[in-house]
C-alpha cells in the first residue's frame, strides 16, 4: 500500500516538475540592437602557430545580427530598392603565405536574413574564405609573425517607426484637452549599426490654418565600422573601397522618411549625409498639414548605406 | 574606591628598581644640596625640632647645622649600605605585591558594596578583573615599548616614595631635614621619571639593534639582496623611520632630531643598506675575480655596525656586542694570519720569496701603460667623437627588435675561454687553452669560423699561437647548435718572465641576419574617412601604431625606419611618396665587431622602389614579385653603425593596394658580414 502511494506521489511530482521548467524568451523587438553582420574566425582557422610548407583553411563566422536582410527582395518604403548582397574580403601578406596551388582568392558573397519572427537572433553562416600555404622563410628568419584580415562589406538598411504627437496647437490657444502633446524622442538603436538616436518634432504655423511639420534628427553610427556610398541594390567590390569622391562629400547614407500613412513624405537636408565624429544631424521637412486636434501618428525613418567592418588574427610562423 | 593611577605595575621591576635607586641617589644629592645652601635655615628649623623651643643662640645653631650635616652624611652611607641588590628587589617585589593585593581588596570591597551606585561597582569590577588578568598572564617581555612609559612613571611614583623616605629619614635628623625632602622629593620625582625616559630611550636603541640584524638578516639569507621588488626599499624605509624615533629622540639631546647631519646619517645609512647589492657590482666590476665581495656585504652590515660602534645611547649591551664584535674579527683575523702561515707550507704550497723588485717593476709598467692608454684615449677621443659625431648625423642608427627566436643563439658564441692542463704556470712553459664555442645558423650554407690565440702586451704587437699547427682546429664549419672545443697552444717563450698574462681568443666567420617589417598600406581616402568619422583606423584593422623591425638573432642589430602606421597612398597615382626608407647595421654585444659587411641586401615589393639612396646600389629583380637591392656600404662596420636612406617610390598605388582595404608588405633586409668575436683570461705565471 505504502509502495503503491509513494509511486503516485512521485508520479505526481514528474508531472508537476514540467510546469516549473524555464523557458527561453527572445526579445521580439528585432528591431533593436547595435550590430549588423559581425565577423569572427572559426576556431584554429587559422590557427595560432603555423609551420612553413604548411596549409591552413580561414575560415569565417559570419552572423547577421541586426534586423536587415542581405539579399532581400523586399523592397523599402516608397518602393525603394531591395538590399542586396554584401561581400567578404581577405588581406594577407603575400611574403608569408600563397592561396594553394591552382586556387585563387575570391571575395565570398554575403546573403543573410536579419532578425525577425523565422530568425530570432539572425542568420549565421560559416564561411571558408581560401587554404593559405606558408611560404618557406628566407635566410635566417625563424619566426616572424603575420595578420590576416577579414573585411565584411554589406549594405545595410536602418528602418525606425516611431508614434509622434502631430501638436497643431502650438499657441495654446486651443484650450479644449488635446489627445497628445509634442514630445521629444531620444532613442538607443534600431537594429543596425547606423541608428537614429534623437527626434526632436517642430511643428511651425504658416498662416492661421496649416502647420508645416519639421524634424531635427540625429544620426550615429554605433556599430564600430566605417560607413560608406553605394548602391545598396547591386554592391560591387568596387564600393566597399572608399574613393576620393567620398573624402570630398562624405558618405553617402540615404534618408527616407514618411508622416503618417505614407501620405507624407519627409524632404530632408543634406541629402548626403557626412558622418563627422561618427554622427551627423539631418533635418526633414512635410508638406503643410492643416490645423486639427492634436493626433498620434507614425513616423517612418529609413536610412541606406553601405557598411564595412574588420576582423584580423596575427599568426606566428614556425619553421617546419 | 582605590585610585587606579597609583597601582604599581608587576613588569616592570628591574626598571622600578634602577629608576628608584637612580632618583633616590638624586634625592639625597638634593638634600645635601639643600643643607649647603641654607645652613642657618635648616639648623634653625632642626634647633626648632630637636629642642622644642623656638630660640637658639647663634653657636647653637651653628652646632645645629653641623649636626645636621653629619647627620646627613650618616644617613646617606647607611642608606645606600641598605641597597643592597637582592634585598632591594624583594622588597619591590613584596611591596608590588602587597600593594596589589589591597588594591584589589578594595576594589572587591566597593565591587560588593550595595550601598555604592552600579556605576562604581562596575568600574570597580572592571579594575578588578583587568588587575586579575594582568597577574595571570604576566610576562615582561611582551609588553614591550609601551612599558616603558609606564615603567617611568612608576620609577617617579616609586622614587615619590623613596623621597617620602628620605624626608621622614630627615626628620630624625632635623626639621630642615624635612623641609627639604619634601624638596628632594618633588625633585627626585622629575630626576626620577627622567631616568626612566632614559632607560627606555636605551632599550629603544637596543630594540632598534635587534631590528636591523634581522633585516639584514632577512635580506641577505631570504632575499639574497635582491632589489627587483619593492620588499628591501619598504624595510629600509622602515628602518630610517625607526631610526629617527630610537636614534634622534634622544631626551638627553633635545633637537637632534631636526639636526641636518644627524637625519642626513640616518637617510645615508638606510641608502648605503639599500644600495649594498650596487656597490657589490660596482666591487665585483673593479675586482671580477674577488671572492670577499660577497663575505663584506654580508658581514659588514652598516646599520648594525653603526648601532654597535657609534652606540648612540651608551648602552651597556650594545657596547659589549659591540666589544665582541671587534674581539671576534681580531681573532679571526689572527687565525686567518696563523693558517696562511702554516697553512700553505702544510698543504705543500710552498713559495719563494717574494721578487719585490719585479713586483715594483710591473706595477710601474701597469701605471706607464694605463697612463699611456689614458692620454692616448684623451687625443683619440675627438677623433672618436667626430666619426660618432659624423656617422650619428648623417648615418641615422635604427634599432629593431629580436624575433621570437631570441631563446636560439643564432651566430657563433664563446661559452668560455680558460687554460688547461694545469692550474700553476711557470715561465717559459707552454700553455694550453681551451675555448667552449656553440653556434647555429639557418644558412644553406653554414658559416666558417677561423680560431686565433694571442696575447698582447702594449705597444708591442700580438703573439699569436701558430694558426696551422697549434691551433685545432683552425678552420671549422658550424653545425647546428653543436658545441665543440678550440684548442690553443701558447708557446712558453710567450710567457719569459713572471706576471699577469692577458690571452685572448679570436673567432672570425662570416654570417648573416635578416631583418624585416611589414608595412601596412591603405588607400588615403580610407584613412582620412575614418579619421573624419572620428574612429581609429589601428584599432578597426589591427594595425600597429608603429613600424617594427624584427631582425634575426646574432651578432648584428638590424634596424629599419620607425615610421607611422599605415602609410596612405592615393589610388591612380605614381611617383615618390613623402616617406623615407632607412636601414642601418649595428654590432649587438660588447664583445663583437663586425669586421666587414660583404653584401647588404634590401628587399622591397616589385610595386615599390627606392630612390635617391645615400649609398651606390645596384637593383635586381628577384622571382617577380620583389626587387633586390645591393649596397656597397664601405669599410668596416666596428664599434659603430652604417645606415643607408632612401626615397619610397610607388609604381602603381593601384597594383599596389589592389582591391583590399589594407595591404601588408614585407620589406626585407639581408646583411652578410665578416665578424669577429672575442674572450679573454687571465693567467699568472711563477718562477
Amino acid at each position: 500500500m505504502k509502495i503503491t502511494h509513494l509511486a503516485l506521489v512521485a508520479c505526481a511530482l514528474l508531472l508537476l516538475s514540467g510546469c516549473f521548467g524555464t523557458t527561453s524568451t527572445y526579445n521580439t523587438n528585432y528591431h533593436s540592437g547595435s550590430e549588423g553582420v559581425e565577423l569572427e574566425f572559426f576556431t584554429n582557422c587559422p590557427p595560432e602557430e603555423v609551420y612553413t610548407d604548411t596549409e591552413f583553411e580561414v575560415k569565417v563566422m559570419a552572423s547577421n545580427n541586426g534586423a536587415a536582410d542581405l539579399n532581400s527582395t523586399e523592397k523599402g518604403i516608397d518602393n525603394s530598392v531591395p538590399v542586396g548582397k554584401g561581400f567578404l574580403m581577405l588581406s594577407y601578406d603575400d611574403y608569408y603565405l600563397k592561396p594553394r596551388a591552382g586556387q585563387e582568392i575570391k571575395h565570398r558573397l554575403l546573403a543573410m536574413r536579419g532578425k525577425s519572427l523565422f530568425w530570432p537572433k539572425g542568420e549565421d553562416e560559416l564561411i571558408s574564405l581560401a587554404n593559405l600555404t606558408v611560404k618557406p622563410l628566407q635566410g635566417q628568419i625563424s619566426a616572424p609573425t603575420t595578420q590576416i584580415l577579414a573585411t565584411a562589406c554589406y549594405p545595410y538598411r536602418t528602418l525606425l517607426t516611431k508614434e509622434i504627437c502631430v501638436d497643431m496647437n502650438v499657441y495654446s490657444q486651443d484650450v479644449r484637452n488635446q489627445a497628445c502633446t509634442n514630445q521629444e524622442l531620444t532613442l538607443q538603436d534600431q537594429g543596425a549599426p547606423i541608428a537614429v538616436t534623437h527626434i526632436q518634432p517642430v511643428f511651425l504655423p504658416e498662416g492661421q490654418t496649416h502647420v508645416r511639420p519639421r524634424f531635427n534628427i540625429h544620426i550615429e553610427n554605433v556599430g564600430g565600422g566605417v560607413a560608406l556610398s553605394g548602391d545598396i541594390e547591386n554592391v560591387k567590390v568596387e564600393d566597399c573601397i572608399p574613393k576620393s569622391q567620398d573624402v570630398l562629400l562624405g558618405s553617402h547614407l540615404s534618408v527616407k522618411g514618411w508622416l503618417g500613412n505614407k501620405d507624407l513624405k519627409l524632404d530632408c537636408l543634406p541629402e548626403n549625409i557626412t558622418l563627422i565624429q561618427n554622427q551627423a544631424d539631418i533635418v526633414c521637412t512635410t508638406d503643410l498639414i492643416s490645423i486639427k486636434p492634436n493626433y498620434m501618428t507614425p513616423l517612418t525613418i529609413q536610412i541606406d548605406y553601405l557598411y564595412s567592418k574588420s576582423v584580423s588574427k596575427t599568426i606566428q610562423i614556425w619553421r617546419s | 574606591m582605590a585610585s587606579i593611577n597609583a597601582i604599581p605595575k608587576r613588569g616592570n621591576v628591574q626598571s622600578f628598581e634602577k629608576n628608584l635607586r637612580e632618583g633616590v641617589k638624586q634625592g639625597l644629592k638634593e638634600v645635601k644640596r639643600e643643607v649647603r645652601k641654607h645652613p642657618i635655615k635648616t639648623a634653625e628649623l632642626a634647633a626648632r625640632f630637636g629642642s622644642g623651643e623656638g630660640e637658639a643662640d647663634p653657636e647653637a645653631w651653628k652646632e645645629a647645622a653641623g649636626m645636621v650635616k653629619e647627620g646627613v652624611e650618616d644617613y646617606n652611607k647607611r642608606k645606600m649600605a641598605k641597597f643592597d641588590e637582592r634585598e632591594m628587589r624583594r622588597r619591590i617585589a613584596e611591596d608590588i605585591r602587597q600593594r596589589r593585593e589591597e588594591m584589589k581588596e578594595s576594589l572587591r570591597a566597593d565591587r560588593d558594596n550595595e550601598q555604592l551606585d552600579a556605576q562604581r561597582r562596575l568600574a570597580a569590577h572592571q579594575r578588578l578583573r583587568s588587575m586579575e588578568a594582568e597577574d595571570s598572564t604576566f610576562t615582561r617581555f611582551k609588553r614591550g615599548a609601551r612599558t616603558f612609559g609606564r615603567g617611568a612613571a612608576a620609577a617617579g611614583r616609586g622614587v615619590a616614595t623613596a623621597g617620602r623616605v628620605a624626608g621622614n629619614a630627615a626628620e630624625k635628623v632635623g626639621g630642615a631635614a624635612m623641609a627639604t625632602g619634601r624638596t628632594a622629593q618633588n625633585i627626585v620625582v622629575n630626576t626620577g621619571e627622567a631616568a626612566g625616559k632614559v632607560a627606555a630611550f636605551a632599550r629603544s636603541s637596543e630594540l632598534f639593534f635587534l631590528f636591523v640584524v634581522i633585516v639584514h638578516i632577512i635580506d641577505w639569507w631570504f632575499l639574497k639582496f635582491d632589489r627587483h621588488t619593492n620588499i628591501m626599499f619598504i624595510a629600509y624605509t622602515v628602518v630610517s623611520i625607526f631610526a629617527y624615533f630610537a636614534i634622534l629622540k634622544d631626551p638627553n639631546q633635545p633637537g637632534l632630531s631636526w639636526r641636518p647631519k644627524a637625519v642626513g646619517t640616518v637617510i645615508f645609512l638606510s641608502g648605503v643598506a639599500f644600495f649594498i647589492s650596487w656597490l657589490a657590482g660596482f666591487l665585483k666590476g673593479v675586482f671580477p675575480s674577488a671572492t670577499w665581495v660577497e663575505y663584506f656585504i654580508v658581514f659588514f652590515p652598516i646599520w648594525p655596525i653603526f648601532m654597535l660602534l657609534a652606540n648612540p645611547q651608551n648602552s651597556r649591551r650594545l657596547a659589549f656586542l659591540g666589544a665582541l664584535y671587534i674581539g671576534a674579527w681580531i681573532v679571526f683575523l689572527i687565525i686567518i694570519l696563523i693558517v696562511s702561515m702554516n697553512g700553505p707550507a702544510n698543504m705543500g704550497l710552498t713559495h719563494g720569496p717574494v721578487p719585490m723588485r719585479d713586483v715594483a717593476k710591473d706595477l710601474w709598467d701597469k701605471v706607464v701603460v694605463s697612463v699611456k692608454k689614458l692620454w692616448r684615449g684623451i687625443l683619440g677621443l675627438p677623433a672618436d667623437v667626430m666619426i660618432l659625431y659624423n656617422r650619428t648625423k648623417y648615418e641615422e642608427l635604427y634599432i629593431g627588435t629580436v624575433e621570437e627566436n631570441e631563446g636560439l643563439p643564432l651566430g657563433i658564441y664563446v661559452k668560455e675561454f680558460k687554460p688547461i692542463s694545469s692550474t700553476r704556470f711557470l715561465v717559459n712553459q707552454s700553455i694550453y687553452f681551451e675555448a667552449l664555442l656553440q653556434g647555429a645558423t639557418f644558412l644553406k650554407n653554414p658559416p666558417i669560423l677561423e680560431s686565433h690565440c694571442y696575447y698582447k702586451a702594449y705597444d708591442k704587437p700580438p703573439i699569436y699561437a701558430n694558426n696551422t699547427v697549434n691551433v685545432t682546429p683552425f678552420r671549422k664549419e658550424i653545425k647546428f647548435m653543436e658545441p665543440f672545443y678550440v684548442r690553443c697552444l701558447m708557446g712558453g717563450s710567450t710567457f719569459n718572465k713572471t706576471g699577469p698574462y692577458t690571452v685572448t681568443y679570436r673567432g672570425v666567420y662570416n654570417f648573416s641576419t635578416w631583418a624585416y617589417s611589414t608595412w601596412v598600406f591603405v588607400d588615403e581616402s580610407i584613412r582620412t574617412s575614418y579619421i573624419r568619422q572620428g574612429m581609429d583606423i589601428n584599432t578597426e584593422f589591427g594595425i600597429p601604431k608603429y613600424l617594427t623591425t624584427y631582425f634575426t638573432n646574432g651578432p648584428a642589430n638590424v634596424g629599419m625606419s620607425n615610421l607611422e602606421l599605415p602609410i596612405s597612398l592615393v589610388r591612380g597615382t605614381s611617383g615618390r611618396t613623402n616617406t623615407y626608407f632607412s636601414v642601418s647595421i649595428s654590432a649587438k654585444e660588447p664583445n663583437t665587431e663586425i669586421l666587414r659587411v660583404n653584401r647588404f641586401s634590401v628587399l622591397v615589393p616589385k610595386e615599390i622602389k627606392l630612390s635617391d639612396c645615400d649609398k651606390q646600389g645596384t637593383v635586381t629583380e628577384e622571382d617577380g614579385e620583389y626587387n633586390e637591392y645591393t649596397f656597397d656600404l664601405g669599410g668596416e662596420v666596428g664599434m659603430y653603425h652604417r645606415s643607408i636612406s632612401c626615397w619610397l617610390n610607388v609604381t602603381d598605388a593601384n597594383a599596389l593596394l589592389g582591391d583590399r582595404t589594407v595591404t601588408y608588405k614585407t620589406f626585407v633586409v639581408d646583411a652578410a658580414y665578416l665578424v669577429q668575436v672575442e674572450r679573454s683570461t687571465t693567467i699568472q705565471v711563477d718562477d
